[in-house]
């Protein structure tokens, strides 16, 4: 069956981009466009062949101009040497024509005239009267075209005739490329002194001239011409030829010099590429030479900083140990590894207990060298193989290769052992520090890397269900147990969220000078499946490291509003917990404004707590935010001012409107004068500000009346009211 | 083809001319002036030797009878009207010496004028019964001895004039023919022709005798005659003695005080008679006579005894 025509065509097309180096499916429209494209990819031109066009430009311009001005030249010096020539034939037809004057001898005129047949460039030569009108003599060279020369003019006449001059008046003109037209006159003389008397041969004076007749003749040089039209054409086809020679030459002398230049295309797409372990040749010409050693200073100094980028890229900055992106990578190829070749290894998960007391007891600093030293302790322990990470804030994570799984617990065992026999000195105290260790054996090739840390991470919170420093390898045999508790917080918090399940417990505030408002501080739980509440310590780190904090702040804020919107009282006031990760979401005012707009509340009714310590690491971003939330009348209160470095000087700037004392100065306040001198100061510097103080964490009667006798505005504790999910408006 | 003269050549010719020193021939002793009752007025066309040396002979010779008298370059009607004196000046004879002064002299028609140092007196027909000249050329019967002397081997010798100088021309050629020289004559119009006719006369001539023809001569022409000559071999005798340096054999130049006393003589023979007897022109007895001692050597002449003392290298 013969092909159809669409086919013929498809095979034409398919034809005509193979050989156009195009791709076989562009539509014959679309040829001209892909051309176009292919060569705009091709980039830029190659400098020797950039160098060879220069060279050949300048050449070619030479060239024209060398041969331009030797026509030039050579046709001006072959004018001037006809108007030599013709001044010299002048002269010698003003000798030979003396018998056309003398004599009326029709022999020696023919001589006279025929003596031109010898001369080629003569081809014609007039013997004209006195007058300068009537031909006496005349010689035509035969087969010789002779441009038409106008007759000489009574004007040219009279100005030939002239003999008041020196020299006789000679007229040239040229007609034509190669004919030109010589007239002068011819004189005679005689002495003026008659009989000669005293004549001197020295006397140039003296003398009569008169005209009697004129020469004219035609010198054609059209052969000189056209030999040198000739000569010039093969001189300059020479000329070409040996520039192109020339330019051969020199295409291999510049392919040849700038060849170390094509030599560092090779390592420098290498080094594009993203190789470091390039080496540029530095040897050759000096300017090469220095080329490549600045290349490869440039190299060395990339190579470093890839290197410093890549250790910074994969590593924790504070502890140089493996971050968790790098971490879960490395993990990722093991367990795939395990996964092709067999084997087994245990991750461990390592949560530091109580490290946030560290952090607000002595500060970040203290933190940060107590995780350092962690990481130093853990890096001691470990085999060289081993991967080691610092996971998140008091995170540490460790894979083993090649661990029995029977040996897991006595190695966690010695980990536990290693970190009881850790002191941790800081500002004079002596410190215990202890975490918890959650364990699981990757030996299953059906599972990945995130899959395995779940396990991990729900064996750390079993350990710590379990009481903190110690341990719990993750069992997957144990299914009802794992599906009640090791599901893994992440699932659990994504369920919660999910299901709107959070749990709002609510903790009174008492106005210590008679206010009318009725705080209270609205706290977050979650529903534990055994129908209890589940505290925020069990959930909440989690909750951070999944980067869920932010959606359970929205939740409470939801939830609150909603219940203040119930109560229908615009003195009842919720003071709301809100984490790092709330004011790292976008439209924060919007979001807020929309809520207590449609549930038709004061934004005075809602109080936002922020620890200090964010405070005073995002100073800055938070003044512009609560700046505006603060206009719009919402109110904010730092929660546990004084447990850290609590500085004064912030929130002089810091629109801030409650300060809530750190229960540990509240708890021991009637006890511990300390105590009581920094609350005082706290109060006093609080009310220089227009700053209302909340002291946490009062216990007793005793405390509350010492806080009322030191100007506290509110106070807040188990002795005023525990959290209960129950809201009781009434006053305290 | 050109004769190429070596520049030593050239060098010893010009040296040897330069060395030359003119030599007049001895003249004939000169007869007393007879005492002539009409005064003498001289006339001079202008103050350069050729003129005053003959007047100065004149005056000397005439004593208290002779009045010089210069026209120095006066126009000619200039020099008619200031002899319009002398008209009807019945008492006075006149002598002009050079063109100027003779042609002016023609005005004074009636008066008898001697006139000399005139070449072309034919153009001006400056003769008449009363108006006669002494020829300016030298003695051509010495003329044609010296040479005939010089160089026994020459027979035909060429001279190339102006028009109107049959007469010169038939009595040069009766003196040639009193010597055993044929002189061949050609008439031209002007220096062209004039150089025609000399190359064209080379081939009948040994030599060329040069005729003092300002009209048809000129110093290009000289050049390229003189050139010829030497090229070509010919003897030249020429007016001038300046024209050895060229190449001329030997010079012959007519005598002042010759001139002087011809002129003389006819003023006596013309005493007391209406015209002036004789013919219209008398040629001088008396010539001063160079030999240029170079071209003699070149032409292997062998210079008489009784010349060697005019021989010299000019």
């Amino acid at each position: 069956m013969p092909p159809s025509y669409a086919r013929l065509r498809e095979q034409g097309i398919a034809q005509l981009n193979r050989l156009r180096g195009l791709p076989a499916g562009i539509g014959l429209r679309k040829i001209p466009q892909a051309i176009t494209a292919r060569f705009a990819r091709n980039g830029p031109k190659s400098l020797a062949n950039r160098i060879l066009l220069l060279q050949l430009a300048w050449a070619f311009s030479i060239y024209v101009l060398v041969i331009a001005a030797l026509w030039f030249a050579t046709n001006l010096a072959i004018e001037n040497s006809v108007r030599n020539q013709g001044e010299g034939w002048i002269a010698k037809l003003d000798e030979l024509g003396i018998p056309i004057y003398a004599t009326d001898d029709a022999a020696q005129l023919k001589e006279a005239i025929t003596y031109l047949r010898n001369f080629p460039e003569i081809a014609r030569a007039q013997y004209l009267d006195d007058a300068g009108t009537e031909i006496i003599a005349e010689y035509r060279r035969k087969n010789s075209v002779i441009n038409e020369f106008a007759p000489l003019t009574d004007s040219i006449i009279k100005q030939l005739g002239r003999t008041d001059v020196e020299h006789k008046t000679l007229l040239f003109e040229k007609v034509g490329a190669s004919q030109m037209r010589v007239s002068a006159p011819i004189w005679v003389k005689s002495i003026a002194n008659d009989g000669m008397i005293d004549y001197s041969l020295d006397k140039k004076s003296g003398e009569k001239v008169e005209t009697i007749g004129f020469i004219d003749i035609v010198m054609d040089y059209s052969k000189v011409t056209m030999d040198l039209n000739r000569n010039l054409t093969y001189a300059s086809m020479l000329i070409a030829v040996m520039m192109f020679v020339a330019a051969f030459v020199a295409r291999i002398m510049v392919h040849w010099a700038l060849l170390p230049l094509s030599e560092l295309e090779e390592p420098l797409t290498r080094l594009a590429n993203g190789e470091t372990d390039v080496t540029v040749n530095t040897s050759g010409d000096k300017e090469i030479a220095r080329i490549g050693s600045a290349l490869n200073t440039t190299i060395s100094a990339l190579k470093e900083r890839d290197e410093a980028l890549r250790r910074l890229a994969n590593h924790d900055p504070l502890t140089w140990l493996m971050n968790r992106k790098y971490f879960v990578e490395r993990l990722e190829l093991e367990v795939g590894r395990i996964a092709r070749g067999g084997g087994s290894g245990a991750l461990f998960f390592f949560d530091l207990d109580r490290f946030k007391n560290i952090n607000d007891t002595y500060g970040h600093a203290a933190g940060d060298r107590l995780l350092i030293q962690i990481a130093n302790l853990l890096n001691q322990r470990i085999r060289d193989n081993d991967l080691v990470a610092r996971f998140g804030g008091d995170e540490f994570t460790l894979f083993t290769y090649n661990v029995d799984p029977k040996n897991v617990p006595e190695i966690a065992a010695s980990f536990i052992a290693l970190m009881r026999e850790f002191t941790f000195y800081e500002a004079g105290d002596m410190l215990k520090i202890y975490f918890s260790i959650g364990i699981t054996i990757v030996d299953d090739g059906g599972r990945n890397s995130h899959e395995y840390l779940k396990e991990a991470d729900t064996a750390v919170h079993q350990a710590k269900a379990h009481g903190r420093n110690g341990f719990s390898i993750f069992a997957r045999d144990t299914q009802s147990s794992s599906t009640e508790t090791g599901v893994g917080w992440h699932e659990r918090l994504q369920e919660a969220l999910l299901k709107e399940q959070s749990i709002l417990y609510y903790q009174p505030l008492a106005g210590l000078k008679g206010q009318r408002e009725y705080i209270h501080e609205v706290l977050l739980r979650l529903p534990d499946i055994e129908q209890q509440v589940i505290s925020p310590g069990a959930f909440m780190s989690a909750a951070e490291r999944f980067g869920l904090m932010a959606e359970f702040d929205v939740q409470v804020i939801k939830k609150a509003a909603l219940v203040l919107a119930a109560q229908k009282d615009p003195q009842a006031v919720f003071s709301v917990n809100l984490s790092e990760q709330f004011f790292a979401k976008d439209n924060i005012p919007e979001f807020l404004e929309e809520i207590i707009s449609a549930h038709h509340i004061a934004p005075g009714q809602f109080i936002f707590e922020l620890s200090e310590r964010y405070i005073v690491r995002n100073i800055e971003k938070l003044q512009a935010i609560l700046a505006v939330l603060t206009q719009r009348g919402f109110r904010f209160a730092i929660d546990d001012f004084g447990a850290g470095f609590s500085s004064f000087n912030y929130l002089k700037h810091f629109p801030v409107h409650f300060l809530k004392i750190d229960s540990a100065l509240i708890e021991h306040i009637t006890e511990d004068n300390i105590s009581r001198v920094t609350v005082s100061a706290i109060v006093q510097v609080a009310a220089e500000l227009h700053i209302q103080t909340i002291a946490k964490g009062v216990a007793d009667a005793a405390g509350v009346d010492l806080l009322r006798e030191l100007g506290v505005d509110f106070a807040q504790g188990n002795h005023i009211g525990v959290p209960s999910p129950q809201l009781r408006m009434a006053p305290q | 083809m050109s004769m190429r003269w070596s520049p030593m050549v050239i060098f010893v010719v010009l040296l040897l001319q330069g060395c030359a020193q003119p030599k007049q021939l001895p003249a004939a002793k000169a007869a007393p002036p007879k005492a002539a009752a009409m005064q003498v007025v001289i006339l001079v066309s202008e103050d350069i030797p050729a003129y005053s040396e003959v007047a100065k002979a004149l005056a000397k010779r005439l004593g208290q009878r002779g009045k010089v008298r210069y026209l120095n370059g006066g126009s000619q009607v200039e020099n008619i009207k200031l002899l319009a004196e002398y008209k009807n000046d019945e008492h006075k004879q006149f002598v002009s010496i050079g063109l100027n002064a003779s042609v002016a002299a023609k005005s004074l028609t009636n008066r008898q004028v001697v006139f000399c140092q005139v070449f072309n007196y034919q153009d001006y027909a400056l003769l008449s019964a009363r108006h006669k000249g002494v020829s300016m050329m030298p003695s051509m019967s010495g003329t044609f001895s010296a040479w005939r002397a010089l160089a026994p081997n020459t027979t035909d010798i060429g001279v190339i004039s102006g028009p109107g100088f049959d007469d010169v021309i038939q009595t040069a050629r009766a003196a040639a023919r009193s010597h055993g020289l044929t002189l061949h004559h050609e008439a031209v119009n002007s220096d062209k022709e004039y150089q025609y006719a000399y190359k064209q006369m080379s081939s009948k001539v040994q030599g060329y005798w040069l005729l003092p023809d300002n009209r048809v001569l000129s110093g290009n022409m000289l050049r390229d005659v003189m050139t010829f000559s030497v090229r070509n071999g010919k003897q030249v005798a020429v007016f001038s003695e300046e024209l050895l340096n060229l190449g001329g054999l030997f010079s012959t130049v007519g005598d002042n005080q010759d001139i002087a006393q011809q002129v003389l003589d006819r003023l006596e023979q013309a005493q007391n008679k209406e015209a002036i007897p004789g013919p219209d022109i008398v040629h001088p007895d008396k010539l001063n006579l160079r030999i240029n001692s170079v071209m003699a050597q070149r032409f292997n002449l062998e210079i008489p005894e009784r010349y060697k003392k005019y021989a010299n290298a000019p």
